[in-house]
């Protein structure tokens, strides 16, 4: 009971790596590639964001026209670095949890090229000029296509590793994984049917894209990270998960109220008037799964705060799921009625959107990355600071985005109700938080660029030989190969 | 424990293999993932008491704004009464934007000029020889009352406009317009082309008229109006940015 290490079963020891070696191609290259379109992602929203208080810059280009760019950030952001960085996570998690060997790495390697192919031409078309207009689905309906029988040929074979483990216990993470490679092709097709294929009511059609873009984060981004989260805090800790009942009290929440989600954006907008208002009560209750999840996952790592500050890995899931606690309270607080008004057509809604996407999904992300590459390249982190970097700039780029967007979306949504004031007046008001959210994407840039530098160099296998992990502290080895991080002698033992 | 020697030349021999030290091996081969814990099976405690309690609330929470989407699948209903956004605080009824005077009566003008671009032409140049031009000259820049009077009983000449005689005779172009018509023509034909007038105001355009009436009609000419019409409309300047409100054609009062 007391000791469950690895050592005492080298079956165990022998089967993980034998699963982190097959896999070590395919989610390298979602990772190294996630983090490229994340840095492409990041300029893009530094220009758009510039735009919205600066709006002669850069107007010498065309292709970054304010609508232009906005569009081009969101899907670079979402398709280049979230989704890919959410395969990475999904086939290696799943994996390991069925305790299978991944044997299909050509065709997820084939696909996951193909994905990076058609993100990039989804681009080229939004920044030509021509994107659906569609919010999160602004590439035109053919990639659409493309990307879809990418992403069966890429986790089609998690689902195939999961029904054919051993028997046994389904692992929380597993809930999530299953929940997530399911629910996303349900919304996706039903949402590209609805807005591109059937004839239906263009008001329709918006509302049904905007509960596409609110159901693709909570039912497909949201719960690969969450899985993350489940199966590092008792990883790395080496405790159990609190509690099972909380863990199961969470998931279903997230599931039940997920699919209603979306429609918020649409409040007296001609469609049937319980739509937005079932969107909105869903996002206001979206803090049940996540004080549940919260609590569940802080207090399997309580009494182990050295460990969460030391591991890379831990800080930023804990981070990410302390942040999904926070995304929780400011959905509801921007969800309740009187405060729908000010949000509808304000910042606010986008403060909200970055504070889930960056703040819980990515940064949970890279929590997993930072766990999962030096496994897969069996190699060690280089640098403890740029770590750190990294984490900082990160949390504060987020929180200052997250802090002028809601705070100035307010002000904002104020100005635009006050009709005796000129509308001028609404964009004066707005215009100082945009600058603090461009400064913002300066932080996240730098701490990206950190991050991209690191994992390259990764990538490159040139990551510390040792078999002593980088943790976070401020003296963990006098050089990289001092007494802590001693050289790893595979094959002298023998010879 | 055996050399490695020994090991190297008896390697299938189990009672040699040093154990701990094959799995040193193994798990250094292994990397990170020899020294990682494995997962345990979940902890089994309850959902707590005050976990419920908040999540109580925060249903109460969700439910107050669910009931404020109306009958619930109630596909008839569209939008909630009173969502549309309310009347303005300040004005009761639709509010009215004033605009400058000046743009405002060219605007109204321009409409009312295809009565004389068929002559005048619509760049008021006139046609040589014929039609004298609008653009440049003196009857139009000049003293506003003698303007008016051609335009409502027309002229027959001679007639001398920019350095030119011309003997064609007018009709009364303007014979049907009121005091807004005439005001709004008359500035426009002022102001346009490098024209140097100033604004003919309603009320001027109004007392113009009446002098027109007590005149009796018929057509004028150029030695009657140097004569007897050569001034200006007496009446108040209306400045070009004048606010000024489109349906009274009244200057709107400063409200601050």
């Amino acid at each position: 009971m007391a000791e469950t290490t690895s050592t005492a079963d080298s079956n165990g020891v022998a089967l993980r790596s034998s699963i982190d070696r097959s896999l070590r191609h395919p989610v390298m290259f979602f990772f190294t590639s996630g983090a490229a379109w994340l840095a492409v992602a990041i300029v893009l929203g530094l220009v758009a964001s510039a735009k919205k208080h600066a709006p002669e810059f850069m107007n010498w280009c065309s292709w970054l026209d304010a609508g232009i760019v906005d569009a081009a950030h969101m899907s670079a952001l979402v398709y280049g670095w979230g989704a890919q960085a959410a395969f990475g996570m999904i086939i290696w998690l799943m994996a390991r949890l069925s305790r299978k060997e991944c044997t299909n790495v050509g065709t997820i390697l084939w696909a996951g090229h193909i994905w990076n192919l058609a993100v990039l031409g989804g681009l080229i078309c939004i920044m030509s000029g021509n994107g659906s207009g569609v919010p999160w689905m602004e590439f035109p309906g053919g990639i659409w296509i493309i990307l879809l029988l990418c992403y069966f040929a890429i986790t089609i074979w998690s689902l195939v590793q999961f029904q054919v483990r051993d028997a046994g216990h389904v692992y929380v993470s597993q809930w999530y994984l299953l929940g997530a490679l399911l629910w996303f092709p349900w919304v996706c097709i039903t949402a590209l049917l609805f807005v591109f294929v059937f004839d239906g009511n263009a008001v329709m059609a918006t509302g049904i894209a905007a509960w596409f873009k609110g159901t693709t984060f909570l039912l497909f981004f949201l719960p690969t990270a969450l899985a993350s989260a489940y199966y590092l805090a008792p990883k790395v800790t080496g405790r159990p998960v609190y509690s099972y009942n909380l863990a199961l009290f969470g998931f279903w929440a997230l599931a039940f109220l997920g699919p209603w989600s979306g429609m918020q954006k649409l409040v007296g907008a001609p469609i049937p008037q319980f739509l937005p208002y079932a969107g909105a009560a869903a996002m206001v209750l979206i803090l049940i799964p996540a004080m549940s999840v919260g609590v569940n996952i802080l207090k399997t790592v309580a009494g182990y705060g050295e460990v969460v500050a030391e591991s890379p890995s831990l800080r930023f899931t804990a981070s990410g799921v302390v942040l999904f606690v926070v995304y929780g309270f400011l959905s509801l607080t921007l969800h309740l009625v009187p405060s729908m008004k000010m949000t509808q057509f304000s910042y606010s809604g986008y403060g909200l959107d970055i504070l889930g996407f960056y703040g819980v999904f990515s940064l949970c992300a890279f929590g997993a990355i930072y766990f999962i590459v030096p496994r897969i390249t069996r190699r060690e982190w280089l640098s403890h600071r740029f770590i750190k970097w990294h984490f900082f700039l990160s949390l504060y780029g987020v929180a200052s985005i997250v802090i002028c967007a809601v705070i100035g979306g307010m002000t904002q949504g104020q100005g635009i109700e006050d009709i005796s004031q000129p509308f001028g007046t609404m964009a004066e008001r707005a215009s100082q938080y945009g600058w603090g959210v461009t400064l913002a994407w300066g932080f996240l840039l730098v701490a990206n660029l950190f991050f991209c530098l690191h994992l390259l160099l990764m990538w490159a296998r040139l990551g510390r030989r040792s078999s002593h992990p980088t943790l976070l502290k401020a003296h963990h080895a006098e050089s990289p190969h001092g007494p802590e991080g001693e050289v790893d002698n595979i094959g002298s033992v023998s010879a | 424990m055996a050399d490695s020697s020994s090991r190297d030349l008896r390697p299938d021999l189990d009672e040699t293999i040093n154990v701990p030290e094959a799995h040193a091996a193994l798990s250094s081969s292994a990397g990170a993932a020899g020294r990682e814990k494995s997962l345990r099976e979940n902890g089994m405690e309850p959902v707590t008491l005050y976990l419920i309690v908040i999540s109580a609330i925060i249903v109460l929470a969700g439910g107050a704004v669910m009931g404020q989407g109306g009958a619930f699948f109630g596909y008839n209903e569209l939008v909630k009464d009173g969502y549309m956004r309310g009347k303005s605080p300040i004005a009761e009824e639709d509010p009215v934007i004033p605009l400058a005077a000046l743009a405002f009566l060219q605007k109204e003008g321009q409409k009312n000029y295809s009565a004389c671009s068929g002559c005048h032409q619509p760049s008021g140049a006139g046609q040589p020889g014929s039609i004298p031009p609008l653009a440049g000259s003196e009857w139009v820049n000049g003293n506003t009352e003698k303007l008016l009077l051609i335009m409502h009983n027309g002229v027959q000449g001679p007639i001398e406009v920019a350095g030119a005689t011309y003997s064609t005779q007018m009709e009364a172009i303007g014979a049907n317009f009121g005091p807004k018509e005439m005001a709004a023509v008359m500035t426009y034909i002022r102001t346009s082309w490098g024209n140097t007038g100033d604004i003919v105001t309603p009320e001027m355009a109004a007392v113009g008229l009446d002098i027109s009436k007590q005149r009796g009609g018929g057509k004028t000419t150029a030695e009657e109006l140097k004569k007897s019409h050569d001034k200006m409309l007496p009446g108040a300047k209306w400045a070009p940015d004048l606010l000024i409100d489109p349906e009274t054609w009244a200057p709107v009062a400063a409200e601050e």
